[in-house]
């Protein structure tokens, strides 16, 4: 890795999720642990969180999602990315996820996938994990 | 970053801090020189008397225990209605209304961003057939309902749904009780809700309160929300002055529409019990002082309905852990204490499980218990106000109030509650405010058991699994598939030559500026949905259709707001 | 076509990047912004590649002013103008770099987002990293980037704050100073500097009490200045794209009147970039001596003035030992 390599993570949130202190957590601790940290906002389609993680160039998407539904987010952004020729850009997932999500989540390829209350630690070390 | 353990020892052990969760320095010990600066009857009087710090009423809940109250919020609406039959049975009138994730944000199912959210967190009430299926049955003149969306539009379109149903049925508008908590401020800083721009957002909020007034006087219009900031990173000085803030300007407002605050009547705050026993208890006692004064010295208020304050709970979610989640068990427990010590109207108190999903109807019987434990068998509300005159109650209640004052008065040197969120400032605020949490959590100067201390290795025992073994599914593809399809047969099926007429009076109200409420119930009758009522309401004060710029104005509208 | 993140083809990043910059896909130029960025290897050569390459053809804006003044709202606005007359565009949306940990939160895309399915816009937002007072050197090469990739319109928005405001001029044709009514802008605009950048004055939010007064106030500072330079100063609603029109056509119209300077213009601005590759160039050099100065300072057998002079000594001998060995 370059010397002056940044890890730059995308923090995306899909749909209609209102819940947004998870993310903006995520983004605050990310900057203060060096990286640089992008929000796509709340309120995104699985097409715009695609085409910002491609323009950004970032390490790794991190998708934030409270509403039960994190399998079928990052299905849909899994597409996307193919659209667009990415087929191995690493993503997390982090939320309200059951141990049935996980599977599905893990099946796709989406590793890192942390319930609520996950030590910020083991995050991080994750993202660096696959970021490199 | 490390997660250091706190130092605490188990056996004897210490307090780790010296200051009340908002930061207030605290003495060891208080006793009446604390106090030698308060007159009894000025700043803290009998229960019913201004300025009613110690309770609105003399007999308090003698006479009337508090509302107990949930979201009762199901996928579908035949579920949901279900569920509001068995709690109406078992007692429980106070009914909270909310919808989907999706039409809080004011989009129909069938717009695209509405798929991964669809009925999450409620029904998807997108127009006059679902409210009817969701109330059927319900005695609709007997409940109290409850409105706490997210978005500015849901309390124009819902409001208006319930009156359509009402009016559909015969039933007297007199009878219609409950509230909206309709906080202009709470949607953009919290929520950033899409639907409406601020400018909107502030008018929309004031059309539903003029014509709620006017038209069904047993509805409170406005309930300014602190939970939600609260539960955002703002701490309870903050909380309770973005309430008297945001009160302090929508009665302003509606001054200018001719609406003083003795037609208005009793003020309704959204407050959070947080785990902070004593600054919680505070906090109630303090809105209900500072509120008294604000209407009597500002507003002029001559009534003693229009001087009171109505608090209605919900208990912090954040506080809750899904680490060891038998524990949230105690502080549910406190919170609901804190509420009944502090004399609130209504609450809604967190199950023990809501951290790691929605609530099981098993513990929320077991948070209904816990009320009743408190009330018939720990006899807690048998006098008002118990606390009272306790040299350290009333001291935090006069120090909280000075810094409650100094927070309005920066608000107001920055123009005011509205120029405070449209900078950024109110955001920079409730950022500084979580940080400082995160912060305090991270070097152990706030103690979380069983997150940041007090942890235990090894396997989790029964009860603790058994509270994490209840999982929150959501929709299948099938059921979300089968709700798009619903949306566009119900939009292709309605009556569009009666529709029509209505929806255009909705964009000329709001081109001309008139109220909105009234041609929206018209229009909701016939079937405008929420996503063509926010579009409709966009167009008239000038912005495009579709809030999240994803659809083309259909067709239908295009030919509505033709000149 | 396939690209993938991790090099797994064998060919280099750069070379890699440059094909794809010339066949016009977008993670050529994705991946160049992150080479210049991280310094990698053969960063040099890339960017000489886009210098060669890069189109004066292309319009250059600069928008800047303090947070929460409407900025990426307007901005917002711009981009739906151009893309309404079929012009591609390019964003670069630059926010600081926490000074502490070196991290940054970039959060301009939030309010360009309706932007992100449309294949003729890119936004990168940029961290200001450790810029020496001014534009970050990643900025600077990524215009020229954005230039060899060839937009029609390429839109550089910075947080006004510190040096890059000013330091933005610099580098594009046309700035824009934003201003809000009742957020001590007058203080703001009292500093030095802004008003010799700003070509255009905008006071967003412009249904707020205290509009008037505001463009009073600025109108009456800009009176010291000639009459056929004074920047206009209009009135934007960005988020009801109020005003957007008027702000366009002045655009247009400074577009215009600049032309005329052009070629002194661009003079001016390569003797900027010349300037600011050398600074950053011996800043590079001195870097490993710093440490060591510091020390002998501290000790008072050396102030801080003979230190310097003392690095730029042994900078200077590293070079004759370089032309040394050439000659040879």
């Amino acid at each position: 890795m370059p010397k002056e390599k940044k890890i730059r993570v995308l923090i995306a949130k899909v749909g209609c999720d209102i819940h947004e202190r998870g993310a903006l957590t995520l983004l605050t601790t990310f900057r203060d642990e060096g990286m640089e940290a992008i929000y796509t906002g709340r309120y995104q389609t699985p097409k715009g969180v695609a085409n910002a993680a491609v323009s950004e160039d970032v390490d790794v998407i991190a998708l934030s999602d409270h509403t039960g539904s994190l399998p079928i987010i990052a299905e849909a952004v899994l597409a996307e990315l193919k659209k667009l020729g990415v087929t191995d850009m690493p993503i997390i997932a982090g939320g309200l996820l059951t141990q049935e999500d996980v599977k599905v989540l893990e099946r796709m390829g989406v590793t890192g996938n942390y319930g609520p209350g996950t030590p910020m630690d083991v995050i991080l070390t994750h993202i660096r994990n696959v970021a490199c | 970053m490390a997660n250091i353990e706190a130092k605490v020892d188990r056996k004897a052990g210490h307090m780790v801090r010296t200051a009340t969760q908002s930061g207030l320095e605290l003495k060891p010990f208080y006793n009446a020189e604390d106090i030698n600066h308060l007159s009894y009857e000025k700043d803290i009087g009998d229960p019913g008397a201004f300025p009613f710090t110690r309770g609105l009423y003399p007999e308090m809940y003698r006479d009337r225990l508090w509302l107990k109250s949930f979201i009762v919020s199901y996928a579908t609406a035949e579920e949901t209605n279900q569920a509001f039959r068995n709690y109406i049975a078992n007692g429980l009138t106070d009914l909270r209304l909310l919808c989907d994730l999706p039409t809080q944000a004011g989009i129909d199912p069938d717009h695209p961003s509405a798929w991964n959210s669809m009925m999450c967190g409620g029904v998807a009430t997108y127009a006059i057939p679902v409210y009817e299926k969701m109330l059927e049955g319900l005695p609709l003149g007997e409940a109290i309902f409850e409105f706490a969306h997210a978005g500015m539009s849901s309390f124009l379109y819902f409001y208006g749904l319930l009156v359509a149903v009402m009016e559909n049925k015969g039933i007297d508008l007199q009878t219609l009780r409950g509230n909206s908590i309709n906080d202009p401020i709470r949607t953009k800083l919290v929520y950033g809700c899409p639907d409406f721009p601020t400018k909107l957002d502030r008018r929309i909020c004031l059309d539903h309160i003029e014509y709620s007034i006017r038209n069904t006087p047993n509805w409170r219009p406005i309930a300014p929300n602190g939970v939600d900031p609260c539960q955002g990173g703002m701490d309870a000085i903050k909380e309770l002055g973005g309430c008297l803030a945001v009160a302090t300007q929508v009665m302003t407002d509606l001054a200018a529409r001719g609406i003083a605050i003795d037609d208005f009547g009793a003020m309704v705050f959204a407050l959070d019990a947080e785990s902070d026993f004593f600054e919680t208890i505070v906090k109630f006692r303090l809105a209900r002082k500072m509120w008294a004064k604000i209407a009597r010295e500002k507003f002029g208020a001559k009534t003693k309905r229009a001087m009171q304050l109505k608090i209605g709970i919900r208990t912090s979610g954040l506080s809750l852990t899904s680490q060891k989640p038998l524990n949230n068990a105690a502080r549910v427990t406190l919170q609901i204490l804190s509420c009944v010590l502090g004399g609130v109207n209504s609450l809604d108190a967190s199950s023990i499980d809501e951290a790691i999903g929605l609530p099981s109807l098993e513990a929320r019987i077991f948070n209904l218990d816990t009320q009743h434990i408190i009330t018939h068998e720990a006899n807690v509300p048998l006098v008002a106000d118990p606390l009272g005159g306790s040299y350290y109650v009333e001291w935090l209640t006069s120090r909280m109030e000075q810094e409650v004052n100094s927070y309005l008065q920066e608000i107001e040197s920055r123009g005011g509650i509205f120029a405070c969120l449209e900078t950024g400032w109110l955001n920079e605020v409730m950022e500084a405010g979580r940080l400082k949490v995160q912060r305090e959590k991270a070097e152990n100067k706030r103690l979380i058991v069983g997150v940041n201390s007090f942890r235990e290795e090894g396997e989790e025992g029964p009860i603790n699994k058994a509270i994490r073994d209840i999982a929150y599914k959501s929709p299948s593809l099938a059921a979300r598939e089968a709700m798009v399809a619903e949306v566009k047969a119900f939009k292709a099926g309605r009556d569009k030559k009666r529709l029509a007429p209505l929806m255009k009076e909705v964009y000329r109200a709001t081109k001309e500026n008139r109220n909105t409420q009234r041609p929206v119930i018209e229009a909701a009758k016939a079937g405008m949905t929420i996503g063509e009522c926010v579009g409709v309401i966009r167009m008239g004060a000038g912005y495009n259709y579709d809030p999240l710029k994803e659809i083309e104005t259909p067709e239908f509208v295009r030919e509505i707001v033709k000149e | 076509m396939e690209v993938f993140l991790h090099n797994l083809t064998g060919i280099p990043r750069v070379d890699e990047a440059i094909s794809l910059m010339k066949a016009r896909n977008i993670r050529g130029l994705t991946r160049a912004i992150s080479i210049v960025e991280n310094y990698e290897e053969g960063r040099d050569a890339l960017l000489n590649d886009a210098f060669q390459r890069a189109s004066e053809a292309c319009f250059t804006l600069g928008f800047t002013g303090a947070p929460g003044v409407g900025k990426s709202t307007l901005v917002n606005a711009v981009i739906r103008h151009y893309r309404r007359s079929g012009k591609t565009v390019g964003v670069m949306a630059v926010d600081p770099t926490s000074p502490f940990s070196g991290g940054a939160v970039l959060g301009d895309r939030i309010r360009m987002q309706e932007h992100n399915p449309d294949n003729g816009v890119y936004i990168r937002s940029l961290a200001s990293r450790k810029a020496l007072g001014g534009l970050s050197e990643a900025t600077k090469y990524a215009l020229y980037l954005y230039k060899a990739f060839g937009f029609d319109v390429i839109i550089v928005e910075t947080l006004g704050v510190g040096q890059d405001e000013i330091d933005v001029a610099r580098y594009v044709d046309v700035t824009t100073v934003l201003l809000v009514p009742g957020y001590g802008d007058t203080i703001q605009m009292a500093k030095a500097g802004i008003m010799e950048i700003a070509d255009l004055f905008v006071i967003n939010k412009s249904d707020r009490p205290g509009a008037d007064l505001l463009k009073k106030q600025v109108q009456n500072i800009l009176y010291m200045k000639a009459e056929k330079e004074r920047p206009p100063v209009l009135n934007t609603i960005a988020d009801q794209n109020e005003g957007i029109d008027d702000v366009m056509e002045a655009i247009a119209e400074v577009r215009q009147r600049k032309a005329l300077q052009g070629q002194e213009r661009h003079r001016k601005r390569i003797v900027e970039e010349i300037r600011s590759s050398v600074l950053t160039r011996l800043a590079g050099d001195a870097e490993p001596h710093l440490d060591e100065m510091a020390g002998k300072v501290l000790t008072l057998s050396m102030t801080p003035i003979e230190a310097a002079e003392l690095i730029i000594r042994r900078i200077q001998k590293g070079c004759l030992e370089d032309d040394e060995k050439n000659s040879i």
